[in-house]
């Protein structure tokens, strides 16, 4: 077995963000956060809302087209995409019969498939129970799992700042996640919904991780931030590696769209806790420590 | 350095969950089964074969079907006189495990040795039961599907050996001895594809102040057209009003008509006492303002309108009105001056919710749907999920509208009764002209129908003029029969109003159309929704993605276990981690399975999340406590391997605790289909902080310490 110590593993010197100071390292994140808010506000002048919202929230029409044997679900999605210029298709097929689901345009949709395969077929319109429960009760579930979080982070570090800095840092991975999401026009959808509340399990994970090694040691600075960052990075490392894999080998909407948000998620979480978050507790512990030192040289 | 481990009571607890999720995930593992299915099950000749064993000459009598069971007569003989217990003893003896224990079979003694028993069984509790004695072996899983009986027994069995003993009671249909492992987990429709459908109860509930002492006066002012005042209230509710009395009216008048013209109208208060004076009167009334407020509702605002909870102190109640869509400005215009309305809500009470969910599980029930899953949506919506397609019109997710008119002229008819009108409703069966639901009316419905039936002429003596008014039964606005009233019924009713009517849904026998609608107006008034019910949204997941994906699923899981492997060798050097982290991840998806199938939970898209999201912090908790173990600081501060490991658990509590706590808000509101995400995810979390995260820290400080 390597007898190697793993004092000697080497931390490469780009990850070093003690060679810059506290403020320094605020700057990437905000500028990140900026873009990832532009891009929903640009989206809120466009459409009027500030994410896309896909078929589970938005509601449409189903049609079903029995008797379709023969037809690919996948190759009409594109066709129909592509053909009628649609967007927010969702095509399945099951027994035979063809379901196409879409926010709107099923005339044109039952007339191309009319004129094209002969096919007809019947409408049920979809309406949307979800979207209003989630308009209703997604704040209050989101805010009373803030306040939760809060109060046990509260608890364990008897201080305010470790709370700020959890929470904030999870409520940035959701957003930038969502912008992220906006700008490469994934649609919120239940499964991204579920996505997004997995991201606040990671970016508690690394948080927590950070804020307890950083307050609660009592080495240098620099080896306290880099030891936590070297931790913190290999979990990263494999949650990235397992979302990969797991967006590489599915090939359902659902699961790569999960996928995906958490590849978002986790890339902001890189930023907002190593750079953000750390940059922030080490801007405070900075300032705590020339107080003290300047307290007790006006003792003396 | 194994045994060591294995003496360690937090690695034992970790082995020991395992295995007992494993045994709940495979509890037939290496125990031998049989799963078949029965259809044609003949219970009169399971029953007669079984009382046979005991009686001489046992004889069916004749069979009745009744509430989704049969009911069956026999006679037989006894070998000698015994007393009646002894004899219905000898009975429940001889058919238990085949009847179902809370209805006691009726038993008659019709000569000294000869007896007539009638027994109502269902098929499934027969032939169960039947097998169970017939084969000394114990069912462990029984299903009643759409048209045959599914069950598994917990024995190898012959194929022959099930035939002969069934013979003619029963046909087998699919026989199989498992041999391959089957698990316990059940699969969502994600997995296994099916049909969902969301359905919203309709109707509204508001939230009300209601004062007696300022409602009475105004509904008297109102009825009475002149000035009504409250005088004063006594205890128990009793509230006086001085009523200006109205113009040339005389004391009897305004005493029998007027006044109890007021209390019939508003039937929910009471007339205690009338006072007639020379300019005004004093009405006393008991009015509670729960009584008061039913008094307003009925006024004001059309269609049912119940108080479901309230303070009668406080005055404050809440209504829901079943059936109604009305928007909040309606309702407050239609109120406005009597009460106000405090809060408004467009959706059915939590009561209704669960009521109109028992009724679709007993309607599936009835009509054989099996597996149907039926979940809250958010607190308005149900959402039903199904292996098979619902058709469009089946009962069970929606009412069926039931009328009976007569007609009047060619093109006119009139409403006899409807589905509200009936009491009680009996089993359909084929009657002489068709298949016929027998219904009784409630007393005051037969009347008004005896009424409408002599007015339109439905029961003139005149045969032709009867035969112009006959009765339809309309299905959905769908006339599905219609005929005259017989001579004999017709007499009848000219004289009393009938009770009981049978509603014919068409014949003949062989006609599946008319026995189904006898079918459903039986479910319909046997299990009545207390609502109207509207299809919001359906849709369907096809199986083969359904295969597919749980395919994927396990080919991403693998896939990513591999992946997250090479990082920790990358980062540790040290195959025994990589084992060690692959190992505890695994038990941490063994222990939710487990869990899963110990509370019956299907497994669905965000239960898989769930698992995902929890091996994620698995491994970042376990890559915490490595990182512990291998640092170990350096110079005065070198600590020892414990203390490292107790530091991770520090972090790891509190990141857990902090996710169980941000998880539970999700858990309890559901957010549609959310709920498996979040379960799953506490789930998760705790057993890794109770269970294998203790034991990884022994695992690593083994690994790291040699």
């Amino acid at each position: 077995m390597s007898r190697q110590n793993d004092e000697d593993f080497e931390f490469p010197s780009f990850l070093d963000v003690t060679r810059i100071s506290w403020k320094q390292m605020l700057i990437l994140p905000v500028i990140f956060l900026i873009l990832n808010i532009s891009v929903m506000v640009y989206n809120y002048s466009q459409t009027g809302q500030f994410v896309r919202y896909g078929i589970d929230f938005t509601g449409g029409t189903i049609i079903n087209f029995p008797d379709s044997y023969e037809l690919d679900p996948e190759e009409m999605a594109e066709e129909l995409e592509r053909e009628l210029g649609l967007s927010q298709l969702s095509v399945t097929k099951g027994g035979g019969v063809l379901n196409v689901q879409t926010a709107s345009n099923e005339d044109e949709i039952l007339d191309y498939m009319r004129d094209n395969y002969g096919k007809s077929g019947t409408t049920d319109t979809l309406e949307v129970p979800l979207a209003e429960t989630f308009q209703n009760q997604a704040p209050v579930v989101i805010v009373a799992a803030f306040v939760g979080m809060a109060i046990v982070v509260y608890v364990v570090f008897r201080s305010a700042l470790p709370c700020l800095a959890v929470l904030v840092a999870a409520a940035l991975d959701i957003t930038e996640a969502m912008g992220l999401m906006t700008l490469f026009g994934i649609r919120m959808s239940l499964a991204t919904v579920a996505a997004l509340l997995m991201l606040i399990g990671y970016s508690v994970d690394t948080n927590i991780l950070l804020t307890s090694r950083l307050l609660k040691r009592r080495e240098e600075m620099r080896e306290r931030l880099l030891g936590a960052m070297k931790t913190g990075l290999t979990m990263s490392a494999t949650t990235l590696c397992a979302v990969s894999a797991l967006y590489i080998f599915s090939t359902s909407d659902v699961l790569d769209s999960i996928a995906v948000v958490l590849l978002f998620g986790l890339v902001a979480d890189l930023l907002n806790t190593w750079l953000f978050n750390a940059g922030l507790l080490r801007g405070f512990l900075e300032r705590k420590f020339q107080l003290l030192k300047r307290r007790s040289r006006r003792r003396r | 350095m194994k045994n060591e481990l294995l003496r360690d009571w937090r690695v034992l607890l970790l082995i020991a969950v395992d295995l007992l999720a494993i045994f709940a995930l495979f509890p037939r593992f290496g125990v031998s089964t049989t799963e078949f299915s029965v259809s044609d099950v003949n219970s009169s000749l399971i029953l007669a074969d079984a009382l046979a064993s005991r009686f001489e000459n046992v004889t069916h009598l004749y069979s009745i079907s009744q509430n989704g069971g049969m009911m069956h007569g026999f006679s037989f003989d006894l070998e000698s006189a015994m007393e009646y217990e002894q004899i219905v003893n000898e009975v429940e003896r001889a058919l238990s495990g085949m009847v179902p224990r809370d209805v006691e079979p009726e038993v008659r003694v019709s000569g000294i040795t000869h007896i007539d028993a009638n027994v109502t069984v269902t098929d499934q509790e027969a032939v169960v039961g039947y097998l169970e004695r017939g084969l000394d072996v114990s069912v462990t899983w029984v299903q009643t599907l759409r048209d045959s009986i599914a069950m598994r027994v917990d024995r190898e069995l012959e194929r022959e050996n099930v035939t002969a003993l069934l013979g003619a009671k029963a046909r087998i249909r699919d026989f199989e001895t498992p041999r391959t492992l089957k698990t316990n987990l059940k699969l969502g429709i994600d997995f296994l594809g099916g049909f969902y459908y969301n359905v919203k109860p309709v109707g509204v509930t508001f939230e009300t102040r209601a004062d007696a002492t300022n409602i009475t006066p105004i509904l008297a002012s109102e009825f009475f057209g002149t000035q009504a005042t409250f005088e004063g209230e006594s205890p128990g509710s009793l509230v006086t009003l001085e009523v200006e009395n109205p113009e040339n009216v005389t004391q009897p008048e305004f005493m029998e008509y007027i006044v109890d013209d007021f209390f019939s109208t508003y039937p929910s208060l009471r007339k205690v006492d009338f006072n007639f004076g020379n300019r005004t009167s004093e009405v006393v009334m008991n009015a509670s303002n729960v009584n008061a407020l039913r008094a307003v509702l009925n006024r004001t605002l059309s269609g049912r309108w119940d108080v479901i909870e309230g303070s009668e102190e406080a005055g404050v109640f809440k209504v829901e009105g079943k059936g109604s869509e009305a928007p909040e400005t309606e309702i407050e215009a239609n109120v406005s001056g009597y009460i106000d309305v405090i809060s408004y809500d467009s959706k059915v009470s939590g009561d209704t919710m669960s009521e109109v969910e028992k009724m679709i599980q007993s309607r599936s029930n009835f009509l054989g749907v099996s597996d149907l899953r039926i979940k809250r949506a958010g607190s308005e919506y149900i959402m039903v999920e199904s292996p098979e397609r619902i058709e469009k019109g089946s009962s069970i997710l929606q009412p069926l509208d039931f009328e009976a008119r007569f007609w009047v002229s060619e093109n006119r008819t009139v409403l006899a009764f409807d589905s509200a009108d009936v009491a009680r409703v009996e089993h359909y069966y084929y009657a002489s002209d068709g298949w016929a639901v027998p219904l009784t009316l409630r007393g005051s419905s037969a009347e008004k129908v005896r009424q409408i039936a002599e007015e339109v002429g439905a029961i003139d003596e005149n045969a032709e003029v009867r035969e112009a008014h006959k009765m339809g039964m309309y299905f959905n606005d769908v006339e599905v029969y219609n005929a005259s009233f017989s001579e004999g019924l017709a007499a009848t009713m000219r004289e009393e109003p009938a009770v009981s009517f049978l509603a014919i849904t068409g014949g003949p026998k062989e006609n599946e159309d008319a026995r189904k609608r006898a079918e459903e107006l039986y479910i319909n008034l046997e299990a009545s929704f207390p609502t109207k019910l509207r299809t919001v949204g359906e849709g369907e997941i096809p199986p083969i993605l359904g295969r597919d994906f749980a395919r994927q699923v396990a080919l991403a899981a693998a896939a990513a276990l591999a992946g997250v492997s090479v990082v920790v060798y990358l980062r540790y050097r040290r195959p025994r981690l990589v084992l060690a982290i692959l190992g505890v991840s695994l038990s941490e998806v063994l222990i939710i399975l487990g869990f899963a199938v110990l509370i019956g939970w299907y497994l669905d898209l965000s239960s898989v999340a769930g698992i995902i999201a929890v091996i994620g912090t698995g491994v970042d908790h376990q890559i915490v406590i490595t990182d512990e173990a291998v640092h170990k600081g350096r110079g005065r501060r070198r600590l020892v391997i414990a203390t490292r490991i107790s530091r991770a658990f520090f972090i790891i509590f509190t990141a857990a605790a902090t996710t169980i706590i941000a998880m539970s808000p999700l858990a309890y509101v559901g957010l549609g289909r959310l709920r498996g995400f979040a379960v799953v995810t506490i789930v998760g979390v705790l057993s890794g902080i109770l269970i294998t995260r203790p034991a990884y820290g022994r695992i690593v400080r083994r690994v790291i310490g040699s």
